[in-house]
């Protein structure tokens, strides 16, 4: 245990999860889940986390969850009767009155994008604040809706520079959110140092246009080398099967070669954003350290992904546990900790958790 | 005994020692202090069978972020003998479970509802409670944006080709409309709220009016048992289910194939109502068999699909179960009234 006061104290984390017990828990989540219709997801998650946050500790003392399923579960009710009317509304009114349709889509549309930031800020918080260390809890400050109207404004601005703001807008939203962020009365901060790299993400960008460029190369001369396109249309008008299955293959060839050339390129930047994101972070005087390489990004983010979807989720507990081992393992604080100085959060706790995240189904792990 | 107290306004614990009587715990702290606890509101934090047999935490009530924790295995087993009454196995962690067990019936009973709004009765039901008037308009809807895409043909065929419809309905008030829309498909379908539409390359591909007098029984047999409409509030109530089940791939691809076993079963419903709307009428019935032969023996790249993600039986079962029923009647339109239908899209 790192307690010392030193100037350059190490702090530490340390996971102790076992894969058969988390299993366990997620076996029972599941039947009860399934014979539930879903309806016991809520107490299944909240029992994950009380298992994974109390395997989870810093200079010795655990983590503990202080959430119940009860709040997700009122959260998501409240919310979902909410959401429930735009959707309904953008749903169904364009079958009765076209006009009136597109006008409520004009409106509900971006509140909808909204609402979807907002549920992030409002997930963020609801953990931090139900995030219990000695005795003393997380919290988040500031607006949701404030959060939920500026992401969505700098998204829109991300797309119309088409993606070039990319790393301005994840600093940007990496910033907002540390910013307001503490535990205890500490409050976390990202300093104004933070890279973008956009050199590289420049380059990045350009190398994915390249291969796209080759890749649609390579399937335009093949379809043409082999049948010709204006054969290979006709025959399709005809509905040749031959034909169809030809086109139907190229098309995801070539989409899978798409996602797995954007993906490699764009998990190198991604694991230097996120290096360069965490290890600008202070909380107090303590500095984040975060040990991450391209490889450890591939083999601990990336390959796991696939690995749950080729499993059809069965291997998501297997691929937490790894992700907690590996966070624990390479995170570090490095500083002077005062525990005395340590006090408990003024911010008041939110009394429900995540009903908007639940309800509009925004994928946050854990 | 000795514990750690974290007392929730800062983050260094203290060492204390611990006292039990029968309503307090009494918790010592090194400046002498004595915080009494009451033993009915205590709350151990649960994470994981191993982690507490080495280290337990207490907390004064349910919303208190101070804590009281006890170290190594021993101290545990000594702690939960003063206070039984926290040990997972007491009375009143039984009733806990008891409790939850009692809510996981009621998920379950509720889930049961929903199961059995989402089966053949349970549609129907709430079918039923959709006015006639909104299922009328969404029928409207679904054609005008069909009509922006394709066109609906306006030759003079339309006219025998109604009063077929008309005869098949054999009732009075609001038959289906029925409308040729000029697309090289061989297929007709009945949207919602008494529209049948059939597409031009379905006349083209019947050889005599039998066969299109079957497909209209067929439709309008979709139609009297509001198919069109229970189709979508099922797809509308397997996508809610997908929603709370979560589950992703796995919820999606379980709605299909249900989907798919309830569109089978509608389709034999409507295959029965078509002979028994034949015969009412007076019409050849062998046609709807005829039609479903030659259809068969078309090729078509979902064959080699295992019947269980097809949403139409097998055209070849179809046939033969309409040969089992069909009956000897007259045909179903005059050659001159087949012909204008056979041209209605010229």
């Amino acid at each position: 245990m790192d307690q010392s006061m030193g100037a350059q104290a190490m702090h530490r984390f340390t996971y102790r999860g076992r894969i058969g017990e988390i299993y366990k828990i997620w076996f029972i989540n599941f039947l009860l889940q399934l014979i539930t219709l879903g309806i016991y997801r809520f107490w299944g998650k909240t029992r994950l986390r009380r298992y994974f946050w109390s395997c989870v500790s810093f200079d010795g003392q655990p983590f503990e969850y202080t959430g119940t399923g009860g709040e997700l579960f009122r959260g998501f009710l409240i919310v979902f009767v909410l959401a429930a009317v735009p959707l309904l509304t953008l749903n169904y009114l364009p079958i009765y009155n076209p006009l009136a349709g597109a006008i409520s889509a004009i409106i509900l549309v971006p509140f909808l994008i909204v609402l979807g930031y907002a549920a992030i800020f409002s997930a963020f918080r609801y953990r931090l604040s139900r995030t219990n260390w000695s005795g003393i809890h997380g919290g988040l400050q500031g607006s949701m809706w404030r959060y939920g109207v500026l992401a969505s404004l700098v998204s829109i601005l991300q797309l119309l520079t088409l993606g070039l703001l990319g790393p301005w807008v994840a600093i940007f939203n990496a910033r907002y959110i540390t910013n307001r962020a503490s535990f205890g009365n500490i409050s976390a901060r990202l300093s104004e140092d933070t890279r973008q790299h956009f050199k590289l993400y420049l380059l990045c960008m350009l190398l994915s246009w390249a291969c796209l460029a080759v890749g649609f190369g390579v399937l335009y001369a093949r379809i043409g080398g082999s049948v010709g396109w204006a054969e290979l249309n006709v025959r399709i008008q005809a509905q040749d099967i031959d034909a169809i299955m030809t086109l139907i293959t190229a098309v995801v060839g070539f989409y899978l070669y798409v996602v797995l050339v954007l993906v490699s390129i764009f998990t190198f930047f991604r694991a230097v954003q996120i290096r360069e994101i965490v290890n600008h972070i202070q909380w107090g005087a303590l500095q984040v350290h975060l040990k991450l390489r391209y490889r450890d990004y591939m083999k601990i983010f990336f390959f796991p992904s696939l690995l749950i979807a080729v499993t059809a989720g069965l291997a998501e507990p297997l691929v937490r546990h790894w992700r907690c081992r590996f966070i624990a393992n390479h995170l570090f604080l490095e500083g002077p900790l005062d525990l005395m100085q340590v006090k408990q959060s003024a911010l008041e706790k939110p009394k429900r958790g995540e009903g908007l995240l639940e309800a509009l189904d925004v994928p946050i792990d854990l | 005994m000795q514990a750690q107290l974290f007392d929730g306004k800062t983050a260094q614990p203290q060492e204390v020692a611990l006292f039990f009587s029968a309503d307090w715990l009494l918790i010592e702290a090194p400046d002498g202090r004595v915080l009494q606890w009451p033993r009915d509101q205590l709350r151990c934090i649960v994470s994981s069978a191993v982690a507490d047999a080495e280290r337990l935490a207490i907390a004064p009530d349910a919303s208190s972020d101070t804590r009281l924790v006890i170290h190594d295995r021993m101290h545990v087993q000594e702690f939960y003998a003063q206070v039984p009454e926290l040990h997972p196995t007491s009375r009143g962690n039984r009733r806990k479970k008891a409790s939850f067990a009692l809510a996981i019936a009621l998920g379950i009973l509720v889930s049961g509802l929903l199961l059995f709004l989402l089966t053949g009765r349970g549609v129907q039901w709430l079918a039923q409670l959709i006015p006639d008037s909104w299922e009328d308009h969404f029928g409207q809807r679904i054609l005008t944006s069909l009509d922006e895409n394709q066109s609906f043909c306006s030759g003079d065929g339309n006219v025998p080709l109604q009063e077929l419809v008309n005869r098949l309905w054999a009732v009075d008030t609001h038959p289906p409309k029925v409308m040729v829309l000029d697309m090289e498909v061989e297929n007709a379908f009945a949207a919602p709220g008494r529209w049948i539409v059939v597409f031009s390359g379905l006349i083209k591909e019947a050889n005599k009016s039998d066969e299109l007098a079957g497909v209209l029984a067929h439709e309008i047999g979709h139609i009297k048992y509001r198919h069109p409409l229970q189709s979508y509030l099922r797809l509308q109530e397997l996508d809610l289910m997908a929603f709370f089940v979560g589950g992703g791939n796995i919820s999606q691809w379980s709605a299909f194939l249900l989907q798919n076993a309830y569109s089978r079963e509608m389709e034999a419903e409507a295959d029965e109502e078509a002979q028994l709307l034949l015969q009412k009428a007076h019409i050849r019935s062998a046609g709807l068999a005829d039609l479903f032969e030659r259809l068969a023996r078309k090729p078509d790249p979902l064959d080699k699909l295992p019947s269980l993600f097809s949403t139409h039986p097998d055209l070849l079962d179809r046939a033969l179960k309409a040969r089992a029923l069909q009956k000897d009647g007259s045909p179903a339109l005059k050659e001159d009234e087949w012909q204008k239908i056979k041209r209605i899209c010229d």
